[in-house]
């Protein structure tokens, strides 16, 4: 939606966001190194290093299990929209305290004066036939890998480059890195020590994560199925005042992609419910000076023809809509981008403007 | 998200989470024992 291109779009409540993100990372890593230091004195160097990799990885696993929440709870409630809006800087943050965890292993391997022993560990082979004792830290190397290309790729260059779809079933492979990162905690530090808190940890995390993500998508099953069609094709939406004012209600044909109908007074208009940036659920935003705008980055359309207001130039795909016995229909076929579709009705009226 | 991100959602999920809690419960269940305290004699050394 730029006009000019900026490495990254800086602005009041990205900077606070960042701001708060950092602070609390800052606040984490040391809380955890003085309680750690106090309950275990460290002896050695190598001890003093194993605890601020405890610290930088237990920080790594809880920042991605915020990150995999955010999705499903924005999408189960709209309270948690703010925390979406910056999410790419707080995946990015996540790769670099996870690098700093990886960084550090490497240092307690100096200290020790076994670096040598680090690549032995993961070329022996005979340790990759077992169950305990497979070399765990391959696991966590694979997740580091999937959060770098994460971080690497999280860019809106990237993102225009690659096209929403693509970019998105890429970025979808950060479930495989938390289960990856889960089995590496698994595989590695629990089976060593005995508290209970890593197992604990562990599966208050996965848990709340995969949970949240059935939850929200066993929810949207409904709206897939789509609603059943008129005689003539065309999708019963509801009566006008059943649309909230500038919001909208989703809808979708059998089979087919989602579409938003939002009512701005007397006008009613259908646009693609994919948001051209991130794929962002345009149904679930607002109205705003007159504009469509994305609930999750502000992307903002016309409502009348799906066009975003100059100097900007993503269009979206629009519908044909008309109220028949005082309801609005909207035709499932989706019209080229930018095309005029929107109605005005009054009262009354019968048919489409 | 497009449908079809949201069906590779429902299939996704359910399996990872089967997978994850699978291996997370074997490697709790076979965890070796803890290492036995040392003796009081040692401790002195």
């Amino acid at each position: 939606m730029s006009v000019d291109f900026q490495a990254v779009q800086w602005n009041r409540a990205k900077l606070i966001y960042d701001g708060i993100l950092i602070a609390a990372v800052a606040l984490f890593v040391s809380g955890f190194a003085a309680i750690h230091w106090q309950l275990h004195p460290p002896n050695s160097t190598p001890d003093a290093i194993d605890i601020w990799i405890r610290a930088f990885g237990t920080c790594a696993f809880v920042m991605l299990t915020i990150v995999l929440a955010i999705g499903p709870l924005a999408r189960i409630d709209r309270r948690f929209l703010p925390l979406l809006y910056n999410r790419r800087h707080f995946g990015v943050l996540t790769f670099l305290v996870a690098a700093v965890h990886a960084w550090l292993m490497i240092q307690w391997y100096l200290a020790e004066g076994s670096l040598a022993n680090l690549p032995a560990e993961l070329t022996n082979f005979a340790d990759y036939g077992k169950f305990i004792g497979f070399p765990f830290k391959l696991l966590g190397i694979a997740a580091l890998l999937v959060l770098f290309l994460m971080a690497a790729t999280s860019h809106d260059f990237w993102l225009a480059f690659l096209t929403p779809p693509v970019w998105k079933a890429l970025h979808m492979m950060l479930y495989l890195a938390y289960g990856l990162v889960v089995m590496h905690v698994a595989l590695g530090i629990m089976q060593g020590e005995r508290t209970l808190l890593i197992p604990l940890m562990l599966v208050a995390g996965f848990g709340t994560v995969a949970g949240l993500h059935l939850f929200a998508s066993l929810r949207e099953r409904k709206t897939d199925r789509g609603q059943p069609l008129t005689a003539d094709g065309w999708i019963a939406v509801g009566a006008p005042h059943d649309i909230p004012d500038r919001s909208a209600r989703i809808v979708a044909a059998p089979g087919g992609e989602r579409i938003a109908v939002f009512r701005d007074g007397a006008e009613i208009g259908a646009l693609s419910n994919l948001c051209a940036h991130q794929n962002g659920p345009l149904g679930e935003g607002r109205i705003v000076d007159g504009c469509v705008t994305c609930p999750w980055h502000g992307y903002q359309y016309r409502l009348a023809d799906g066009c975003a207001p100059p100097p900007f130039t993503e269009k979206l795909v629009t519908y044909r809509v008309r109220v028949n016995r005082g309801m609005v229909e909207v035709d499932p076929h989706p019209l080229p981008p930018g095309t005029h579709a929107s109605i005005r009705y009054s009262r009354g009226s019968r048919g489409a403007a | 998200m497009t449908r079809s991100h949201r069906t590779v959602h429902r299939l996704l999920w359910p399996a990872l989470a089967i997978v994850v809690a699978l291996g997370f419960t074997l490697a709790l269940a076979l965890r070796p024992p803890p290492e036995p305290p040392p003796a009081a004699g040692d401790s002195k050394s």
